[in-house]
């Protein structure tokens, strides 16, 4: 699917070389809104399509954590995302103002099922928190874009 | 340990809104849920209430999840699955058609292929004895 290019959409950032940076609600409408604007703009670098999905998949479950666990009960906060092509590597940091933590990797598999994917999805994966919030940053290694 | 989710008893929002069409058909007596689209946080509730719907008395001996038409899967949607396994019991078989990178790789990643039944079409989920 992804070296099928779509045209470009109006929000979507002149390609190749730019960043994806946005800014939104962490609710489940709004993760998957986002998702379908980096699907496009991971689509534009023209990667595999394995690569492809694997940055939607695991940028994905990133942001869909901050939607179930960053901020309390009956309060909405805000989810970012950056995406960037750097020199070889695709870099995308998905940062929230809340407090998940990142749950211990355990049996059960109802509940831990993202973390895992965004490990294995991804060349690396770093999980920061702070007072100010968490960020989830995910790096693929890909052949440099032309 | 992660929070509860918050948001257990959201109402399923229609087809349309969420991304994702579940169709459900009789298979002799097995029932089928042809979905369609892309199963994620927003979308998996949709799934969770057909299974509901499907595994209401009597349960069927057989219950298929096809998920040929879906092109993308999250863990909310895996998750959907396992629940599906767990709430089939004994008394109904639980089977899922998954095929190519979106589905059946992305289950195979987090090893869900060992645990649930994983078929490559709906003819053989259909055809494999009980």
């Amino acid at each position: 699917m992804c070296p099928d290019r779509r045209p470009p959409d109006a929000r979507t950032p002149e390609l190749p070389g730019g960043a994806l940076h946005r800014r939104k609600a962490a609710l489940p409408r709004q993760a998957s809104e986002l998702r379908t604007e980096l699907r496009a703009w991971a689509r534009g670098l023209g990667l595999t399509e394995q690569i492809c999905h694997a940055i939607v998949l695991a940028t994905y479950e990133a942001v869909a954590n901050v939607v179930r666990h960053a901020y309390p009960e009956g309060t909405t906060g805000m989810v970012e995302l950056h995406a960037s092509p750097l020199r070889e590597r695709v870099a995308v940091t998905v940062r929230d103002h809340g407090r998940w933590r990142a749950p211990p990797a355990g049996p059960e598999v109802r509940s831990g099922l993202g973390l895992p994917l965004i490990r294995a999805l991804s060349d690396r994966a770093e999980f920061r928190s702070a007072e100010a919030g968490t960020t989830v940053t995910l790096i693929w290694e890909v052949a440099a874009p032309q | 340990m992660p929070a509860p989710d918050p948001y257990p008893n959201t109402p399923s929002p229609s087809p349309g809104e969420s991304g994702v069409t579940v169709r459900p058909e009789r298979r002799g007596d097995a029932v089928v849920l042809r979905v369609t689209g892309e199963l994620d946080l927003m979308s998996s509730p949709v799934l969770d209430g057909h299974v509901a719907t499907a595994l209401e008395e009597p349960p069927p001996p057989l219950l298929v999840i096809d998920l040929s038409g879906v092109s993308f899967l999250a863990s909310s949607g895996m998750a959907s699955l396992v629940a599906a396994q767990q709430a089939a019991g004994e008394s109904t078989t639980l089977r899922v058609v998954a095929t190519g990178r979106a589905t059946a790789r992305a289950l195979e990643v987090v090893g869900l292929d060992q645990q649930l039944p994983v078929h490559a079409s709906l003819e053989e989920a259909l055809a494999e004895g009980r």
